[in-house]
């Protein structure tokens, strides 16, 4: 369960105290298909970043499990966002000089498993992302769609329970964002938390989706 | 682990037991001893007793001295002239009794009192001999002290071949 | 001799612009400049933690002790590298000196010199406590010892502080024409007066320095720590003497040569700097073990492993000279007595 208590991020300059979130509470359950909209700029990004741990509030909460993510010390902040956190970024973020395994396999490393372990996680991400057949190529050499398949693949691999993903769509054509919706219903049955903050209107139509969330200049309306 | 606990114990005793022993086997030299409010000189043993000044035993009473301060701490030294080195570091020197063993009539007497040869040969080699009974060459307490101080004295080879050919 | 400052008279001494002095007290005052700032955000991040709370001053706190810890990590570990550079610097220096054969002669010319480099141990071995709790501190996600380890670094600042002007006043005070006191003046035996502690003679001072290694590592694994207290206390002073007294004369191959800090230099390869750095940084790793567990609650399994490397590093180096001795000459090295000629 994720629960977010009075969350405020806000960026003072010379003038004025410029709020991206402000006095956000949610609580998201297990299992949910959760849509974050709106605008560009509106703090769908930050509420993201704030939920990841990647970035730190002005003030509140960011609780996951019962744990206070935004409280643990970097060493165990970055621990628990690996076993617990699978992200799945606008713009993919492969390591282009890796293969499509490789990328798959990297957050692997700090959880020190066998080689015959890794083997079977990525084997089993590479088919639920339907990316098995370019296991071997260079991330650099992948299509866009391929690429997001990668990512997903990569969010799976730690068997995280909640993933998060910033306007997945945005650099896909019709038939890779039809393909992508149909690996996130997958991983909707897989009962996985599932976080999207999007503006796309593909979302629009989705039965399974559990919750709308709009924020509009950094509040929940 | 409950044997290793066991023997971390023994080692312990047998390592306190050690030293234990070592400390009442103890036997260091004196080199100064306190409480002398008698301000008399101490009969210290030969052997088991250190000269203040140059931290040698001291192995013979020939030539011998001892300082004892306000405070009754007595030192002792195996050559009169390392008495004089020590009491010129001392503030309130006049109120340091001072002792020295008479090569005539081999008692303690009061080194002020005492008169001195400069010929003699003594331990460190200042020359510097304590006599109860005046002779024709000897020289007061203070005379000794002001040659001593200034460097007359057999060790220095400037003044060693006319002190010794009797022309000093 | 000095050169004018320019500043209400004072005439600092030219030994300060000897290069290695100059570096080292340039060194020292980098690392206490940047240690003063986290000291200042140190006190402001006492008087207001309250870790059970959410709000902006509380997360700017946990911002700033993240760069605070930061700061301390880097500049502790430079005081790690400072002390060695510092004996190195007076053994360079004892060569411009004139009567000092090595850093003895050198530390024991003013009254700064011991207390210094007493305070530089005593620093260290803070310094190596406040790394272990800090390091138990993040391991414990709530930062229980924070507060502990706010306070520990406020002492070893004061001492540092300290340190600086006696680091400054030491060197200072250095005057190049007076003669110094080389280390058989300050080592060596007086006659008649056994040197060694606890009046032990050589011989059972050799068996407690082998019994008390072991009882150091029996009591470490058993976690017995009283014992391992007393067993360091004892082998802090019976390991220096055993080295001054008895394993130091094999390595200068000459048995009445006693000086804790020739060995130090290039003549010896050096071997001062690993034997004196197994011996103290085991004692150091012994003491905050003891910490680390007696008032911590923490099984500190990595530290005692490395405690006993360098404790048995330390026994391996000074065994060996001696072995080697004997096998290369066939007898052990029997001191020499000097006589007076009358």
């Amino acid at each position: 369960m994720i629960e977010i208590i009075e969350l405020n991020r806000y960026y003072d300059n010379q003038k004025e105290r410029f709020y991206a979130l402000k006095d956000i509470n949610l609580t998201i359950n297990r299992g949910e298909f959760v849509l974050l909209h709106g605008v560009s700029g509106s703090g769908k990004t930050t509420l993201l970043t704030l939920i990841a741990g990647m970035d730190k509030p002005n003030s509140g909460i960011v609780k996951i499990e019962g744990e206070p993510i935004i409280k643990l010390p970097d060493q165990h902040l970055s621990k628990f966002r690996n076993q617990h956190i699978g992200i799945i970024f606008q713009h993919y973020n492969l390591l282009e000089n890796l293969s499509v395994y490789d990328n798959i396999a990297t957050p692997l490393i700090p959880m020190r498993l066998s080689l015959k372990e890794i083997d079977k996680r990525v084997k089993e991400s590479l088919e639920i992302a339907n990316i098995s057949h370019k296991a071997n190529s260079l991330a650099s050499r992948l299509s866009g769609g391929e690429k997001q398949r990668t990512a997903i693949a990569r969010a799976l691999v730690t068997q995280a329970s909640i993933i998060l993903c910033d306007e997945p769509t945005a650099n896909l054509d019709k038939a890779n964002r039809e393909m992508f919706l149909e690996i996130l219903h997958k991983l909707h049955k897989l009962n996985k938390t599932i976080i999207v903050s999007t503006h796309d209107p593909i979302f629009n139509d989705l039965d399974y989706v559990t919750r709308w969330v709009s924020i509009v200049d950094g509040k929940i309306v | 682990m409950k044997i290793i606990k066991i023997f971390s114990q023994l080692l312990l005793v047998v390592i306190v037991s050690i030293i234990g022993y070592s400390i009442i086997q103890k036997d260091n030299p004196i080199e100064v001893v306190r409480g002398n409010l008698s301000y008399r000189p101490i009969p210290f043993t030969l052997e088991k007793t250190d000269d203040t000044i140059c931290k040698m035993l001291i192995r013979s009473y020939y030539g011998s001295s001892q300082a004892i301060t306000k405070k009754g701490d007595t030192y002792f030294f195996n050559d009169i002239g390392c008495m004089m080195i020590w009491l010129e570091e001392q503030p309130h020197k006049e109120s340091i009794r001072l002792w020295v063993y008479t090569n005539d009539t081999n008692r303690w007497l009061n080194a002020r009192l005492a008169h001195y040869t400069t010929r003699d040969k003594t331990v460190i080699g200042y020359g510097f001999g304590a006599y109860e009974k005046k002779n024709r060459d000897s020289i007061s307490f203070e005379q000794m002290r002001s040659r001593m101080l200034k460097g007359e004295n057999l060790l220095n080879p400037k003044v060693r071949k006319r002190l010794l050919e009797n022309r000093y | 001799m000095g050169f004018y400052c320019g500043w209400k008279n004072c005439i600092m001494n030219s030994i300060l612009l000897n290069t290695n002095i100059a570096i080292f007290l340039l060194a020292e005052w980098i690392v206490w400049f940047i240690l003063f700032i986290a000291f200042g955000v140190s006190i402001y991040i006492l008087k207001k933690w309250d870790f059970q709370s959410y709000t902006p001053t509380q997360y700017k706190l946990e911002k700033y002790a993240y760069l605070v810890m930061v700061i301390l990590v880097f500049a502790f570990s430079m005081k790690f590298i400072l002390l060695p550079y510092f004996v190195f610097t007076m053994d360079k220096i004892s060569d411009i000196v004139p009567g000092a054969m090595c850093s003895a002669g050198v530390i024991s010319f003013n009254h700064y010199g011991m207390k210094l480099f007493f305070v530089k141990l005593l620093i260290l071995l803070l310094l190596m406590v406040w790394l272990m709790i800090n390091h138990y501190d993040l391991e414990a996600k709530k930062y229980p010892w924070f507060k502990l380890k706010g306070w520990l670094y406020l002492v070893i600042f004061m001492l540092i502080s300290v340190e600086l002007y006696w680091d400054y006043a030491f060197f200072n005070d250095i005057d190049i024409h007076k003669v110094l006191n080389c280390c058989s003046t300050l080592y060596g035996l007086l006659e008649g007066v056994n040197p060694l502690p606890f009046g032990l003679d050589k011989t059972r001072l050799l068996i407690l320095f082998y019994l008390l290694y072991l009882m150091i590592l029996s009591s470490t694994f058993s976690k017995q720590y009283f014992i391992l207290s007393i067993g360091l206390l004892l082998f802090t002073i019976i390991g220096y003497y055993s080295v001054l007294y008895f394993f130091g004369t094999y390595i200068y191959q000459m048995p009445n040569h006693n000086c804790p800090f020739c060995m130090l230099q290039k003549d010896y390869y050096y071997i001062g700097y690993l034997l004196w750095g197994s011996f103290i940084g085991g004692i150091f790793l012994g003491v905050t073990t003891i910490i680390a567990n007696l008032i911590l609650g923490i099984d500190t399994q990595k530290l005692k492993i490395l405690m006993t490397l360098l404790f048995t590093l330390f026994i391996v180096i000074c065994s060996l000279y001696v072995a080697i001795y004997y096998i290369q000459n066939g007898v052990f090295l029997e001191p020499v007595k000097v006589e007076m000629v009358m």
